[in-house]
């Protein structure tokens, strides 16, 4: 479960003070699945930011489970995102000088887990052809479902994903909202995900759009 | 491996020119030190091994403070006061070889006396039946090394022509010593007779030394007790001591120097950790996001420049075996020149010089990395960070870092300023002089952006405007790029305007100093030091001749005092206003008048090592004791580093004996032809006296030959570091250019032709080198003045006058601009290649 | 350290006068020569001690080079010095050299003075026969003596009139006299502890180009003093194949100072032990000799076992100690004997 409290966030260019945030409270339960909906630049990412304890809140806090990790050192914040919460991103960001299995293999040995489970993940994503290869050799939808198999390798909690179709073109979108659904909802996964885009409203358990700085539930 | 450390290691071979080049950067940095390491160690090495030859194993040794011991004190010694393990000993050096000539210490020995102190000189297994009988008893006879009967190609028996002294002589080969332990130990020996060495040397009725053990069975306070006045029983050490006391200044800013590369390595390095991180910047935020630490990252980075500089640390130690054999050449022969006599052969490596180049490479590059590895780990996760924001903020704080660079610089000129005569301290004072420098050149420029930038747009269109504010757009890279290449170039301005400001003023003091029309020396090995050998009938014969007006004449002489050397010179002239010293102050008469009263002048660097004024009291160690001398003036003189006290000939032959002259200077009279009266002077010597007899202007010429040969060193290193400096260059412009691929694809893609893109690239080197030569300009002045009047003078003690030549400026403006193009025609050639639709791809 | 050419040296092929105190000098035309002292002596309490005090003179060449150097020498002097502590059965030695130059070591005979560095042997005043009374001093490391040395009887000149041949070999002799009873008294120190000592010495001066013949080996040298006043020398020269060489001889003082001569068939010497010195090598030790014609018989037995000098060229010379019969009576004695060759 995760939990914010009187979140706020903003940020200052020059003398002028955004607020981006502003007193979010929000409660997610364990296995649902929420979706961020908005336009570019409305705050989904500064929540997603706030949630994977890259930034900090400028108040409030935020629980996941008992945690809370807007009172954790930026060390402890660290070993939290690399031990319970895998991510998603638009532009996939595989480490382009390692290898398919070693993209996989990189969350495995951060958590110092047997690296056997790269095959079998690769396997769900029916990548397993592309093992040995680099990522600047795979399409877009092929990166994005590597991408995915890393982000639940070392089967965390909770998955953030930002606008994970957002760079794909329809077909292959839809290939890996299937592959999100399938993986991430069989596995009884928590997840939060930033869309700008209606297609993937289909996977959501709830769907949370921002106004007046605060998210309120979409219908 | 781990698998971050794989990604790293593909993404070093991924640009490999980039790290190759900083690898080479560092190796050739270590390399300059290790070689002079190298050199350094090796040359004292063999000069202590050619004393321990000498010395054996007397663990002191009796001298005379005049440096000659009457025989009868030997025999007073061992008869007398029963001292059983003292060995007498002649000592001089000897020239071997007709064409080729070569120095060996000759060492006349009693091999009745030898056996608790050199085993080899009683063990000579040669093959000469007659070889003991003769070596003993027959004149002129002399013992070899194997080696060197070897190398000279002589066998028993056969002549070998010599000079001692001056002198010319026949030496006969009695004796070869054959399988010694150590040949290298007798590499620079000839053993004689102790008989035969007084005969060879003239020294008639004297030794040089008296070797003793000191040991629980003879005590050290015993022996001074019943040593008689003028003698003084020194440890066997103090000779090294000495010679290393010598050296110190020399070697202190040959090291100095030698870092100046290894500086501008430093900055390579940075240069290119700064451009890898930046480059990497989305790589490490996707770490982090997957949870690496911050401290992962950093010892990541850190773990890839240890990578780096280990390699590039153990290229430059293989390189600096390579180079280091013509270092020695070079530092040998100055120290040749300068101070004593060595001969090197083998380079010396120790433990000690691996482990220094080791830990000096490694930090060296650990140094560079600490602000690239700093700004990894704060990489932020998950968003992408584009890299103009690193190129903000250091615009951003361009006023900033000038603010910083200002505090650095006034600290360093604090330390430089601290009332010490240091010179490790100067150098290190020098550091924040440059480090604030550095600071400075973001605005220097910002500045420079503002005026190049219409400037070159006018003069080359959009092509010019591009390639000028990109300089400013990357400054996160092209900063260091300018500023290493500054350094280098700041370096050549420095160093050059420090020779050209000495070579000047040794000039001028020169001209102003050698008035007379001929000069007489006796032969010397050591080019700024003649041993006092010229019989004094010459002088005499000199002084009756009807071509001359008057002379000068002067002795060298070494003192030892309290294991302490003390250059005396004791100098005469039958016309005191033809005195050669060029005083301090403006009160000569007065100041010759009380030299000629007994009372001494010291040379500048004398003065300035020893604190001394006009009007102190030194005390110097006659044959009858210690004795005050007040000193009556300073003057300057630049042959020495080391300094001489001066007195005035009769004074000194008071107090000390000498055998004879070292020089005489002679003025003719007006109408009379100086290469007539040189022919009578030769005649006169005899053929077996070797005097060197010069003309004043050749006398100049040799002097300034052999000025010039001292700071060959200085200048190969100072080359060498604008090589770095130029490495620099090459890789940031690189980096510019890959970084750049985007921006020139497009530029392609709009219609520029691939040789607009070269020419782009060009302008930008050659502005980036402008750039560099305006900044290096001052600060090369600074270290110009900093070299000539704080560290020369701690160095050596010598007042030099600063002569910026523009010249010298002219040159570092075309050095740096020349660098800098040359380093951006392969970056050029590559931009020039791109092709429109791969820059263009996403990556 | 010396080589085998004698040329250019002289040699004893003939009797010559002797001429007093020059021949108490050097002769440095000759090749060797030396000044051999030994003695034995002993405290009033009864502390037996044996000296040696020899110093060599070696000429490398025969000529002196004119030279400019003090230094400059053809004269190498080999000093031994032993003492031997009965009583504690302790034998100290000491082996130096020094060339003759820068005044290190020599001799002049008018006064007497002969050293080696600080081993002297300085006149202290004229007596009544050829060879001066003297002192006599050495020291090296924790062993010193000082001894007044003062003639009791005339030298005898050895051999035929001085001139001792020591093989068939024209040449291969030397001028030989001796000095058979010298009164000796002074002071002994051994590590600190100091002996006043009495006794008796005995000179032997030698001078020769060469002396042994290619086929010997070595020699027995004996000098015995008896209480009856009487002093014995005997030397034979051992040829390698074993035998005796026929030059070997001796002689014998009685107490009026006169000089007989003894043949190599007149006595006979036979060992009655052996010792082995550290490397195996086997020296006679204790001796019969008897001269039946004189109707003599005397025990020798070495006063301490081992008294070998390891020096240079080692040979064993040490204190003895006589018993025996004289014409009938009963005599004792002290000693010294010399054994070389035996240790090559």
């Amino acid at each position: 479960m995760i939990k914010l409290e009187n979140v706020s966030k903003g940020y200052s260019e020059g003398k002028v003070l955004h607020t981006i945030l502003s007193g979010v409270n929000l409660n997610i339960n364990k296995g649902e699945i929420v979706i961020l909906y908005g336009k570019s630049g409305s705050g989904k990412s500064t929540l997603l930011n706030l949630l994977a304890g890259i930034d900090l809140p400028d108040e409030g806090s935020i629980f996941f489970e008992d945690v809370n990790i807007t009172a954790l050192s930026e060390k402890e914040r660290t070993l939290f995102r690399r031990k319970r919460i895998g991510f998603i991103f638009q532009f996939f960001n595989l480490i382009p000088t390692l290898t398919v299995s070693e993209n996989l293999k990189l969350p495995l040995e951060l958590n110092s887990m047997p690296f056997k489970k790269a095959d079998e993940i690769l396997g769900e994503v029916g990548l397993l052809d592309r093992i040995n290869a680099y990522p600047d050799v795979l399409s877009g939808g092929e990166q994005q479902r590597v991408a995915i198999a890393r982000a639940l390798i070392h089967n965390p909690d909770f998955i953030l994903a930002d606008e994970p179709t957002g760079n794909l073109d329809f077909d292959t979108s839809k290939q890996i909202i299937d592959l999100i659904d399938r993986i991430v909802k069989q596995q009884g996964k928590t997840m939060i995900m930033a869309t700008h885009s209606k297609d993937v409203m289909g996977l959501a358990d709830r769907v949370l759009t921002l106004k007046d700085d605060k998210f309120i539930e979409m219908n | 491996m781990k698998i971050i450390h794989r990604s790293s290691l593909r993404y070093i071979f991924k640009h490999k020119l980039q790290f190759g080049l900083s690898i080479l950067g560092i190796a050739i940095g270590v390399a300059i030190i290790a070689a002079i390491d190298i050199a350094n160690i090796s040359t004292s090495k063999a000069f202590n091994l050619s004393l321990n030859s000498v010395t054996g194993k007397a663990t002191h040794r009796i001298i005379s403070t005049s440096g000659s011991i009457p025989d009868s004190v030997y025999s007073f010694l061992r008869i007398q006061k029963g001292l059983k393990d003292i060995a007498p000993v002649v000592e001089d050096n000897i020239t071997i070889g007709d064409s080729t000539k070569k120095s060996f210490v000759l060492l006349g020995v009693d091999v009745f006396a030898e056996k608790p102190f050199r085993d080899y000189t009683s063990s000579s297994g040669s093959d000469n039946k007659n070889g003991f009988k003769e070596f003993l008893t027959a004149k002129n006879t002399i013992v070899l090394s194997a080696e060197n009967a070897k190398l000279l190609k002589k066998s028993i028996g056969d002549t070998i022509n010599a000079s001692i002294r001056g002198i010319k002589k026949k030496v006969v080969l009695s004796g070869i010593i054959n399988n010694y332990g150590n040949p290298s130990q007798l590499e620079n020996l000839i053993i004689s007779d102790i008989a035969t060495a007084q005969e060879l040397t003239g020294k008639r009725g004297t030794i040089d030394v008296i070797d003793i053990i000191i040991n629980e069975n003879l005590k050290e306070d015993y022996v001074k007790n019943i040593l008689p006045a003028g003698l003084e029983l020194q440890r066997s050490s103090s000779r090294s001591d000495i010679a290393e006391q010598m050296l110190s200044a020399f070697n202190v800013n040959l090291n100095a120097l030698s870092m100046l590369a290894l500086i501008v390595g430093v900055f390579l390095i940075y240069n290119t950790m700064t451009f890898s991180v930046v480059q990497r910047k989305k790589i490490l935020g996707i770490y982090r996001s997957l949870g690496v630490t911050e401290n992962e990252i950093y010892r990541l980075i850190i773990s890839e420049v240890l990578l780096i500089g280990f390699i590039g640390t153990v290229l430059g130690f293989l390189l600096a075996i390579l180079i280091s054999k013509n270092l020695l050449v070079l530092i040998s022969r100055t120290i040749n020149d300068l101070y004593f006599i060595v001969s090197v052969t083998e380079i010396e490596v120790t433990p000690f010089i691996v482990l220094k180049t080791l830990i000096v490479g490694i930090a060296a590059s650990l140094l560079s990395a600490l602000k690239p590895a700093r700004e990894a780990s704060q990489s932020k996760p998950g968003i992408s960070i584009v890299r103009s924001n690193q190129e903000s903020k250091i615009l951003g704080n361009i006023y900033k870092l000038s603010v910083y660079g200002i505090i650095s610089g006034l600290l360093g000129a604090a330390i430089l300023m601290l009332p010490s005569k240091n010179v490790w301290l100067s150098y290190v004072g020098v550091l924040p002089v440059i480090i604030g420098f550095a600071l400075m050149s973001p605005l220097v420029i910002k500045v420079s952006d503002k005026i190049l930038t219409p400037l070159s747009g006018k003069l080359f269109g959009i092509a010019g405007r591009i390639s000028s504010r990109s300089i400013i757009q990357n400054i996160s890279r092209t900063n260091t790029a300018i500023f290493s290449l500054s350094i280098a170039v700041a370096a050549t301005v420095g160093v050059g305007t420090m020779i050209s400001s000495f070579r000047e003023t040794v000039v001028t003091w020169l001209e102003n100093g050698l008035k007379a029309d001929i000069y007489v020396s006796a032969p010397s090995l050591i080019s700024n030091s003649n041993d006092p050998i010229i019989p004094y009938y010459i002088r005499d014969s000199i002084i009756n001749m009807k071509e001359v007006r008057n002379i000068n004449y002067y002795s060298e002489f070494k003192l030892f005092q309290d294991g302490k050397l003390i250059n005396i010179l004791a100098s005469g002239f039958t016309d005191p206003s033809s005195k050669d010293f060029r005083l301090q102050g403006n009160d000569d008469e007065k100041v010759i008048s009380k030299f000629q009263n007994g009372e001494v002048l010291v040379t500048e660097p004398y003065a300035y090592k020893n604190n001394i004024k006009a009007g102190n009291v030194i005390q110097l160690k006659t044959d009858e004791g210690y004795k005050d001398f007040k000193v009556a003036g300073i003057y300057y003189d630049y042959s020495s580093d080391k300094g001489f006290v001066s007195i005035e000939y009769s004074v000194f032959k008071k107090y000390w004996k000498s055998n004879g002259l070292s020089g005489i200077a002679v003025y003719l009279k007006n109408d009379k032809d100086a290469e007539t009266v040189r022919n009578k002077i030769s005649s006169f010597a005899g053929s077996d006296v070797e005097l060197i007899i010069r003309s004043n202007k050749f006398l100049r010429e040799s002097s300034i030959q052999i000025f010039d040969r001292t700071f060959i060193v200085a200048k190969v290193l100072q080359l060498l570091s604008v090589v770095v400096a130029f490495i620099g260059i090459l890789s940031s412009l690189m980096s510019l250019q890959l970084e750049r691929n985007k921006e020139m694809g497009i530029l392609r893609a709009v219609g520029f032709l691939p040789s607009q893109l070269f020419k782009i690239s060009t302008l930008q080197s050659i502005l980036m080198g402008l750039i560099s030569g305006l900044l290096s300009l001052p600060l090369g002045a600074l270290l110009a003045y900093i070299l000539v009047f704080i560290i020369n003078k701690r160095s050596f003690g010598w007042t030099m006058q600063l002569s910026l030549e523009p010249r010298v400026l002219v040159e570092a403006m075309v050095l740096a601009i020349v660098a800098a193009v040359l380093a951006g025609i392969y970056p050029g050639y590559e931009i020039s290649k791109i092709s429109p639709s791969a820059a263009l791809r996403e990556e | 350290m010396s080589s085998a050419d004698t040329t250019g040296f002289e040699k004893a092929v003939k009797e010559r006068k002797f001429i007093f105190p020059d021949d108490n000098g050097a002769h440095p035309s000759f090749r060797t020569e030396w000044w051999y002292f030994t003695g034995n002596l002993s405290t009033k309490e009864g502390k037996n001690f044996g000296y040696q005090f020899t110093i060599f003179r070696n000429a490398i060449s025969p000529f002196k080079q004119d030279t400019a150097s003090a230094w400059r020498s053809n004269q190498v002097y080999m000093g031994h010095f032993t003492l031997t502590d009965i009583d504690n059965d302790k034998f100290y030695f000491f082996e130096r050299f020094s060339r003759d130059g820068n005044k290190l070591a020599g001799v002049e005979a008018n006064p007497f003075k002969l050293w080696l560095e600080d081993w002297t042997v300085c006149e202290t005043g004229k007596s009544n026969y050829q060879f001066p009374e003297v002192r006599l001093s050495a020291k090296d490391k924790d062993v010193s003596v000082e001894f007044n040395l003062e003639l009791l009887k005339s030298i005898v000149l050895q051999g035929e009139n001085g001139l001792s041949i020591k093989s068939n070999d024209a040449g291969n002799a030397s001028y030989y006299y001796t000095a058979t009873k010298i009164k000796t008294s002074g002071r002994i120190n051994i590590e600190g502890k100091e002996y006043s000592v009495d006794g008796f010495s005995w000179l032997d001066r030698e001078w020769s180009t060469s002396a042994l013949s290619q086929n010997q080996k070595g020699w027995d040298w004996f000098s015995l003093q008896l209480d009856n006043n009487t002093e014995l020398m005997y030397y034979q020269l051992r040829n390698k194949d074993g035998s005796i060489d026929a030059s070997s001889k001796g002689s014998i003082v009685l107490p009026d100072g006169l000089k007989e001569n003894l043949k190599p068939e007149d006595v006979s010497l036979k060992p009655t032990g052996e010792w082995k010195n550290n490397t195996g090598k086997v020296y006679p030790s204790g001796w019969k000799l008897s001269i039946p014609s004189r109707n003599i018989e005397l025990d020798i037995t070495p006063a301490v076992r081992n008294q070998e000098l390891n020096v240079s060229v080692k040979y064993w010379e040490g204190s003895v100690l006589i018993n025996g019969t004289y014409a009938g009576k009963n005599v004792s004695g002290r000693g010294y004997v010399e054994l070389t060759g035996y240790a090559d």
